[in-house]
């Protein structure tokens, strides 16, 4: 195979990724909001864009991203995106979170579904106001 | 050159030091592994070996939220003894990660580019069957690290994940055929810079699926511009190019998971490769598989399981070859492979799998004569991780 051949086989592969992907994006089950920082805070402003039940928060001088995930009844639960078995950062993946490293996955509750990992995601307390939701990183 | 690498060290120690987040020290360091060991016999030989395959120890540190250190040590084969064949000790990986924010961090050190899916992702209790697959061992050389610097990131201004580092280059001295460009890999190792490679990959998930494409471009010559004159080689950084371009698809649905992989290997070079080292280097490869498995018991998340798969490979290590090059139809492969696993707790795995292979005729030049066209082998083995 030519360089030629290859650089156009490698485009046309990517060009379909790229429409798979753009397919895939109709149907995503996260959002990606950004939240503030502030005296050991992350605040996240609601409403919360999108429908579905998990949105991934990142946060400016804050180095994970935190799970903020809606309970029936307008409750949140939040979950700091960093795997329990040797710290590496999750990524949304399906019904749950995944680390590239090990594979280790956890569910929406932060239960470990798929091991090494043994130990659930650390829960971060929250508190709901009218316009926000407080998440605690520090303390 | 050295006032140059001093300014790049000067210049990342002040962009660390004004992007990396300031909190209290949280030092702490992980132990954990994985390893397996596999009885395989060929049926139509009657040849039968066991092996414990591998040992892996795991170590981390995590320096602070935002500095860590991620190893993994190897033994292969169980034993390694002075002047006999088998057995190897190597890092598989030993790196510092930086996370510059939430979405994004730096690797530097000896690591597994996200190329393909076992990788990253190789541990016996993510995969099915005692063996790799046959396409992420031979086309794309799983596991594969080298020496460089990754970046890695996903944000909502570029909603994917992606990925792209600069690493040492290939040895195309070490080509050996049948494997493509497996034992031209350096693994960390006296490497030479003189070569270097780009890797990248972009992926995204949505729902329970998740798709990846990725690439890697890099030179094999690895030599100074003279000897490379001398073995008609192309020097420089990315002198006798090799390229590798990866997609592929992973879906759940319920009990069901499927993964899809194709791959394709260029070496526009291989003549001249074939002409300096004699090593019949091909002009190109490709792979690709596809693999069913359904959890026939236990829940669908963790617990005791048991778990039944059948993959199809279709792989040829010598489908273009330059004009100095011999073909050899044993390297024109399928494989089919079914097998049923059973974890009586998540992180332990008890595996038994039957692999069908076919493959074109043998070459005489190549010395590959005598080998069956179709061959069976038959697996049983346990693998673990915690």
């Amino acid at each position: 195979m030519r360089r030629r051949e290859f650089i156009a086989t490698t485009c046309a592969a990517c060009f379909g990724v790229e429409s798979l992907s753009a397919l895939l994006s109709s149907c995503a089950a996260e959002d990606v909001v950004t939240g503030e920082l502030a005296d050991g805070k992350i605040l996240v402003p609601l409403p919360l864009p999108g429908p579905g039940p998990v949105h991934v928060v990142r946060a400016k001088n804050y180095p994970d991203a935190i799970a903020l995930v809606r309970r029936p009844g307008g409750e949140f639960q939040a979950f700091l995106l960093r795997c329990t078995h040797a710290s590496n950062p999750l990524q949304v993946h399906g019904e749950g979170f995944t680390c590239s490293l090990h594979g280790s996955a956890f569910d929406i509750e932060g239960r470990v579904t798929h091991g090494p990992a043994t130990r659930p995601l650390q829960a971060l307390t929250t508190t709901v106001t009218a316009n926000a939701v407080s998440v605690l990183v520090a303390g | 050159m050295n006032f140059r690498i001093k300014w790049l060290a000067l210049l990342l120690f002040a962009i660390l030091r004004t992007t990396l987040p300031a909190r209290a020290q949280e030092e702490k360091t992980t132990i954990g592994g994985y390893g397996n060991a596999v009885y395989t016999r060929e049926t139509q030989s009657g040849n039968a070996a066991v092996d414990l395959e591998r040992m892996v120890v795991f170590i981390g540190h995590t320096f602070s939220p935002a500095v860590s250190l991620v190893s993994e040590l190897e033994l292969e084969d169980a034993k390694v003894t002075g002047g006999e064949a088998g057995g190897e000790i190597a890092f598989e990986q030993a790196y510092i990660q930086f996370s510059l924010d939430a979405g994004h961090r730096i690797v530097a050190g000896l690591f597994l580019p996200r190329i393909g899916i076992l990788n990253e992702n190789h541990l016996p209790t993510s995969f099915n069957g005692n063996e790799r697959t046959q396409v992420e061992t031979f086309v794309i050389p799983s596991t594969w690290r080298e020496l460089g610097v990754g970046f890695y990131g996903g944000d909502d201004i570029f909603p994917f994940e992606y990925s792209i580092a600069l690493v040492n280059g290939l040895n195309s001295s070490g080509f050996e055929h049948g494997s493509v460009i497996r034992e031209g890999r350096f693994e960390g190792r006296n490497a030479s810079a003189a070569a270097l490679a780009v890797t990248g990959s972009i992926a995204k998930s949505a729902g329970n699926a998740r798709v990846q494409v990725s690439g890697y471009y890099g030179g094999a010559a690895g030599l100074p511009p003279e000897e490379a004159d001398t073995l008609h080689l192309r020097s420089g950084a990315f002198g006798t190019p090799v390229a590798l371009g990866e997609a592929d698809v992973q879906l759940g649905a319920g009990r069901l998971a499927l993964r899809i992989l194709g791959t394709v290997v260029s070496i526009p070079d291989a003549g001249m490769i074939n002409g300096a080292f004699h090593n019949n280097t091909p002009k190109s490869a490709y792979g690709a598989y596809a693999e069913a498995a359904y959890r026939i018991l236990g829940p669908i998340d963790g617990g005791e399981a048991v778990t039944a798969f059948l993959r199809y490979e279709r792989l040829n290590m010598n489908s273009a070859l330059p004009s100095n090059g011999v073909e050899d139809g044993s390297l024109d492969q399928h494989h089919l492979i079914t097998g049923i696993s059973y974890s009586p707790v998540p992180d332990v795995v008890l595996k038994t799998d039957v692999r069908f292979q076919w493959t074109g005729a043998p070459s005489l030049e190549t010395g590959t004569t005598g080998g069956s066209r179709k061959t069976t082998y038959f697996t049983l083995g346990i693998g673990f991780a915690y």
